[in-house]
C-alpha cells in the first residue's frame, strides 16, 4: 500500500517513532517512580504488532476467490497498532509492592534513546533518497 | 497519548520529590540533637510519603471531557509523616531537660539510617537526570528529521 511519495516503510517508522516516544513516558515514570510504595512498573511492547501490521498486505496462507473470504491471517492496519502495556516482570518485589528494577530501567532507558535514534537516522535516509531524487533528475 | 514534554515533566516531578525528601533528611540529620520542639518534647524523625499520580489533562482532553490512561504516573509528595518510634532515653542528669531520674528524651534519629537513605534519594535523582538527558537527547534528535 504505497501513499504517494511516502511508502510503508516511512509509515512505519513514523509509527515506531510514536510508539517509542510512548514508551519513553512510561520508562520515565518507572524511573521517577521508584521509591513510590504500590507502584507496578510498566513496559509498553509493539515490536510483534508492528511486525504483523507490515505484513498484513501478503496473501494468506488459505486461496481465496473473493476479498471477503478469509485467508488465514489476522491483519491490523499500520495506524492501529495502539502497543501492549503491559506489567513489567519482577521476581522479587520490594517489600512495599513496588516492583521497578532500576538497573532494568537505565537499560531500558538507553535502549529506547539509541531506537529513536535509529528511527529518526531512518527516516532522514529515507528523505534524502527522495529529495535527491527530486533535485538531480533535472540536472 | 503522551508527549515527549510528558516525559520531560514527569523526570522533573521525580527531581523534585527527591530534593523534598533530601530536605527532610537533612532536617533529620540538623536535628539530631534536638530536645525541645513547639509541639514540646525532643524532635521525631520525619519522612516523606511518595505517590504516584496520573499527569494534569491538558486542554483539549479536559474539553472533550476524556480521560484516557496512559499509565504514565508523576511522582508527588503526598506528605511529611512523624516516625512514631520512641524517643532515646541518654543518661544526662545535668542536662536541663532531663526527668526525675536523670534521663533525657533524645530525638528517634538514627544518623546510619539517614545517611543511607541521603544516599538513595541522590541515587534516584541522578537517575532521573539521566532519564531527562536521554529524553531532552531524543528531542533534539527529532528536531533533526528533515534536515
Amino acid at each position: 500500500m504505497a501513499v504517494g511519495m511516502f511508502d510503508k516503510n516511512m509509515q512505519l517508522l513514523s509509527k515506531a517513532l510514536s510508539l517509542t516516544q510512548q514508551r519513553q513516558g512510561l520508562i520515565t515514570s518507572n524511573i521517577a517512580n521508584r521509591e513510590t510504595p504500590g507502584y507496578r512498573a510498566q513496559d509498553l511492547v509493539f515490536d510483534k504488532q508492528l511486525q504483523t501490521a507490515l505484513h498484513s498486505d501478503r496473501p494468506g496462507p488459505l486461496q481465496t476467490t473473493d476479498p471477503r473470504h478469509f485467508d488465514g491471517i489476522t491483519r491490523e492496519p499500520l495506524e492501529l497498532v495502539q502497543g501492549e502495556q503491559i506489567n513489567s516482570f519482577n521476581p522479587d518485589p520490594r517489600m512495599d509492592g513496588n516492583t521497578v528494577i532500576l538497573d532494568k530501567e537505565m537499560a531500558k532507558l538507553a535502549e529506547n534513546q539509541l531506537r529513536f535514534q535509529a528511527q529518526v537516522r531512518a527516516i532522514n535516509w529515507k528523505i534524502r533518497t527522495l529529495k535527491t531524487a527530486i533535485t538531480e533528475g533535472g540536472k | 497519548m503522551p508527549s515527549m514534554f510528558d516525559s520531560l515533566e514527569i523526570s522533573s516531578s521525580g527531581l523534585s520529590a527527591q530534593r523534598m525528601r533530601m530536605k527532610v533528611i537533612s532536617s533529620n540529620i540538623a536535628n539530631v540533637n534536638t530536645t525541645r520542639t513547639p509541639g514540646g518534647g525532643p524532635y521525631r524523625r520525619k519522612d516523606v510519603i511518595f505517590g504516584a499520580l496520573p499527569p494534569h489533562k491538558n486542554f483539549l482532553e479536559e474539553l472533550k471531557n476524556q480521560s484516557q490512561d496512559n499509565g504514565v504516573r508523576h511522582v508527588k509528595v503526598l506528605g511529611i509523616v512523624e516516625d512514631q518510634k520512641a524517643a532515646k532515653l541518654v543518661y544526662n542528669p545535668h542536662h536541663p531537660d532531663a526527668n526525675e531520674e536523670g534521663y533525657v528524651a533524645m530525638p528517634n534519629v538514627d544518623i546510619t539510617e539517614e545517611m543511607t537513605n541521603l544516599l538513595v534519594a541522590k541515587r534516584s535523582f541522578e537517575a532521573n537526570i539521566a532519564a531527562m538527558n536521554a529524553t531532552k537527547q531524543m528531542l533534539s534528535k527529532a528536531l533533526e528529521i528533515g534536515r
